[in-house]
C-alpha cells in the first residue's frame, strides 16, 4: 500500500454566526459548520475531484490543507504530517510542496508588478538564481504553461482571463510543488479556453506527476481530469468513487440530481429527481440527513423515519471503492 | 459588455492617467509641485546663507519701509529685510513638519498593519488606543501640552505627527481588508512569502505608496498652518527666530499705521504655502485614482 500523498482526517471548520455584542457570545450562538467531518485521501500522482454546489465548503476545506485556515477539528495530514503542527522553520518548504490556485484569476496578480516581476518573487522563494539563469528559469515556466516570453513584461491587467490562469499556474509550477489544490481553476473562463487550460492541467499532471486536489462545480470538467471524485453536500462529503463509477451509476440521490442539472449529461444515467432552491436557503436540520429537504427519494419513500431522526448517514462502502452516506443507496436493493 | 471591457484594457494606445485628469487637477499638481519646490529651495538657500541680507541686519536707516527694488516685500520695524525672513522662516516649519510626517506615516502604518493584517485581538488593541486619541482635539491637546511644557516646535511637531497617526492608519487600514477581500493577501501568504515581504513589498509598497505619498503633502502643509498659528500666538517659534507666523504678529502692530505690507505679504505666503500642499494632494489623489482605474 502506497503511502497516500494526502490524508484528511475528520476535518471540521464551524463558524459562529450571529455574534453578541462587542464580540462577547452570549449563548445561543448559532454555529455555520463549513466543513464537517469531511475525510479522503489523495495517492501521489492522483487528481481527486471535490464536486458540489457553491457554499457547501468545498473551498475552505481546501484553504484548511494549506494552512490558510485552522480547522475546529480534525487534521490534514501531508506526507503524514499535520500541517498545522509544521514548525516555523518547516513552513516555506510545505508551502512550496503544497500550492493552491485561487479561484479569482486576479488573486495571485499584484497589479502593480509585471508578470516578470511576480513569477521571479516565487522562483526566488525555493531556488537561488544568478540574472541569466533566472531569465532562463522564467521562460521555461511560460513555456510550460504555453505562453509566449514577450508577455513576461506585461502587467497583468492586460492580460486576458486565460493568460492570467496560466501566468498564475507559472507561479504555482515556480515552487516546483507536489501536490495543488486547484480551486474552481476553469471558472470564469470563456469555454474555449477552458478546454485548453484542462487540457494543459491534464499534461502537466501526467507530465510530472503531480498530485491535485480540483474543486470544482463544474462536472463535466471534473469528470474529465480527476482520477476519483468526492462529491460534498453543506459541509459533508456524501459520495465517493472513482470518476466512471460516479458517473455511471451514481449512488446518492444528491449526485444523481446534480449529474441532471448537467446539460451534457451521459446517456444511460439513472435520474432521480432535480434539486429546487438554493444552498444558500436552505435551514439545516439539526437531526436526520441533512439532504433529506430537497431528496427525491425520501419523498418518493413516504420521508422513511431513518432519514428523521439520528445522526447524518455514515459513508458506507456500497460496492469496492465506491462508497455512499445515504440509507437508501440508488442502484441497490432492486 | 465584458468583451468591450477588456478590450479598453488591452488597448495599447489607452491614454495616460494624466491626460484622462481634469485639466483642473493638472494645474493644482503643477501649482502644489512648485509650491514643493520653492519650499524646499528656500530652506536649503537658508541654511547654507544665501539669503538676500543678512537675517538679523538690521538697518535703523530704512525702518518699515515701503516694498523696493532693494526690499521686493519692504522692510520690518528694525529695518530688516521681509523676504530674507520670510525665506528664512522655512526653517522654522520644515525639519518640524517633516519630523510630523514621519512620525504620522510610520506611525499610521504600524498601526494599520497591526489592525488590518492580523486582526483579531490586535485589531481591537489599536483601535482603542487611536480612538483614544482621535477622541481629543488637536488644538486643544497642543495648547495643553504648551501650558504644561512649554516645548520647542519639535516637541509640538511630534505631537501633531502622533495626532495624524488615526487617519493614516484607518487609511492603510481600509485598504488592506479591500485587498483581503480579493484573496490577495491569501494567495501572496499560500505561495510562502513571509509576512515582512507581503506587509512590507506588496501592501505598503505596492499598494499604499500612493497613499502615503499624498498624506505627506498634506501633513507639510498642515505643519505650516500650525507652526504658523502657534508662532502668531506667541506659542511657537519665538523672536528673533523667523517665523512666518510671527512675522504676521510682528506685522499687525503696524497695521493701523497703515503698513499693510509687513503683515499682508508673510500671511500671503502662508496662504499660497497651504494651499500649494493641499491642492497637490487632493490632485494627486485624483491622478492615482486614475491609474488605478487602469
Amino acid at each position: 500500500m502506497v503511502k497516500p500523498i494526502l490524508k484528511i482526517k475528520n476535518l471540521s471548520k464551524h463558524f459562529a454566526l450571529g455574534r453578541g455584542l462587542g464580540g462577547l457570545s452570549l449563548g445561543g450562538e448559532k454555529l455555520l459548520k463549513a466543513v464537517d467531518g469531511v475525510s479522503f485521501e489523495i495517492a501521489r500522482g492522483e487528481v481527486l475531484g471535490l464536486v458540489g454546489e457553491s457554499g457547501c465548503g468545498k473551498t475552505t476545506t481546501g484553504k484548511m490543507i494549506v494552512r490558510l485556515l485552522g480547522p475546529t477539528a480534525g487534521q490534514a495530514l501531508f506526507e503524514g504530517q499535520d500541517v498545522q503542527r509544521i514548525p516555523r522553520r518547516g513552513l516555506s518548504e510545505f508551502r512550496g510542496a503544497v500550492q493552491m490556485i485561487f479561484q479569482d484569476l486576479d488573486a495571485a496578480l499584484n497589479p502593480k508588478m509585471k508578470v516578470r516581476d511576480i513569477l521571479a518573487e516565487a522562483v526566488r522563494l525555493g531556488e537561488r538564481h544568478t540574472k541569466q539563469s533566472l531569465a532562463k528559469r522564467l521562460r521555461e515556466l511560460f513555456s510550460m504553461v504555453n505562453l509566449k516570453p514577450s508577455k513576461l513584461e506585461n502587467y497583468p491587467t492586460s492580460l486576458s482571463g486565460g493568460e492570467k490562469r496560466r501566468v498564475s499556474l507559472a507561479r504555482v509550477l515556480a515552487r516546483k510543488p507536489r501536490l495543488i489544490i486547484a480551486d474552481e481553476p476553469l471558472s470564469a473562463l470563456d469555454l474555449s479556453i477552458q478546454a485548453q487550460v484542462a487540457n494543459l492541467l491534464k499534461d502537466l499532471q501526467k507530465e510530472y506527476g503531480l498530485s491535485f486536489l480540483l474543486i470544482s462545480h463544474d462536472l463535466r470538467m471534473v469528470e474529465l481530469l480527476s482520477h476519483r471524485i468526492a462529491v460534498m453536500y453543506l459541509g459533508r462529503i456524501v459520495e465517493t468513487a472513482s470518476a466512471a463509477e460516479i458517473v455511471r451509476r451514481p449512488g446518492h440521490p444528491y449526485t444523481s440530481a446534480l449529474w441532471t442539472s448537467t446539460v451534457a449529461r451521459k446517456k444511460g444515467a439513472k435520474v432521480v429527481g432535480q434539486l429546487r432552491g438554493d444552498v444558500f436557503e436552505l435551514e439545516r436540520p439539526d437531526e436526520g440527513c441533512v439532504f433529506r429537504s430537497r431528496c427525491a427519494v425520501y419523498q418518493k419513500k413516504g420521508k422513511p423515519k431513518q432519514c428523521r431522526v439520528g445522526a447524518d448517514p455514515e459513508l458506507r462502502q456500497v460496492r469496492k471503492g465506491h462508497s455512499v452516506a445515504c440509507h437508501f443507496p440508488l442502484g441497490k436493493g432492486k | 459588455m465584458r468583451h468591450t471591457f477588456t478590450q479598453r484594457k488591452l488597448d495599447a494606445a489607452a491614454p495616460h492617467p494624466w491626460k484622462r485628469l481634469r485639466r483642473m487637477d493638472r494645474a493644482f499638481i503643477v501649482y502644489g509641485l512648485v509650491v514643493a519646490v520653492l519650499v524646499v529651495g528656500c530652506y536649503l538657500c537658508s541654511l547654507v546663507g544665501w539669503l538676500p541680507y543678512q537675517l538679523d541686519g538690521m538697518d535703523l536707516n530704512h525702518m518699515n519701509e515701503a516694498p523696493s527694488l532693494g526690499h521686493p516685500f519692504g522692510t520690518d520695524n528694525m529695518g530688516r529685510d521681509i523676504l530674507t525672513r520670510i525665506i528664512a522662516g522655512t526653517q522654522a516649519f520644515f525639519l518640524p513638519g517633516l519630523l510630523a510626517i514621519v512620525i504620522a506615516l510610520v506611525g499610521g502604518s504600524l498601526a494599520g498593519v497591526l489592525g488590518g493584517y492580523y486582526g483579531g485581538f490586535t485589531d481591537k488593541l489599536t483601535s482603542y488606543l487611536l480612538n483614544v486619541i482621535d477622541s481629543i482635539p488637536k488644538f486643544v491637546l497642543l495648547l495643553l501640552v504648551i501650558a504644561i511644557f512649554k516645548p520647542d516646535i519639535y516637541f509640538i511637531m511630534i505631537i501633531v505627527g502622533a495626532t495624524n497617526i488615526p487617519t493614516v492608519a484607518s487609511f492603510i487600514k481600509g485598504k488592506i481588508l479591500f485587498l483581503k477581500g480579493r484573496d490577495f493577501i491569501e494567495a501572496a501568504a499560500a505561495l510562502g512569502l513571509s509576512d515582512l515581504r507581503i506587509i512590507f513589498k506588496h501592501i505598503l509598497y505596492h499598494h499604499c505608496l500612493p497613499l502615503l505619498i499624498i498624506q505627506a503633502t498634506l501633513g507639510m502643509g498642515e505643519a505650516i498652518l500650525i507652526e504658523a498659528s502657534l508662532s502668531y500666538l506667541g506659542f511657537g517659534v519665538q523672536e528673533p527666530m523667523a517665523s512666518w507666523g510671527n512675522l504676521v504678529a510682528a506685522g499687525n502692530n503696524y497695521v493701523l499705521q497703515g503698513v499693510f505690507y509687513y503683515a499682508a505679504f508673510p500671511a500671503l505666503v502662508i496662504m499660497l504655502a497651504i494651499l500649494g500642499f493641499y491642492l497637490l494632494g487632493d490632485g494627486l489623489n485624483n491622478l492615482f485614482e486614475e491609474e488605478e482605474r487602469g
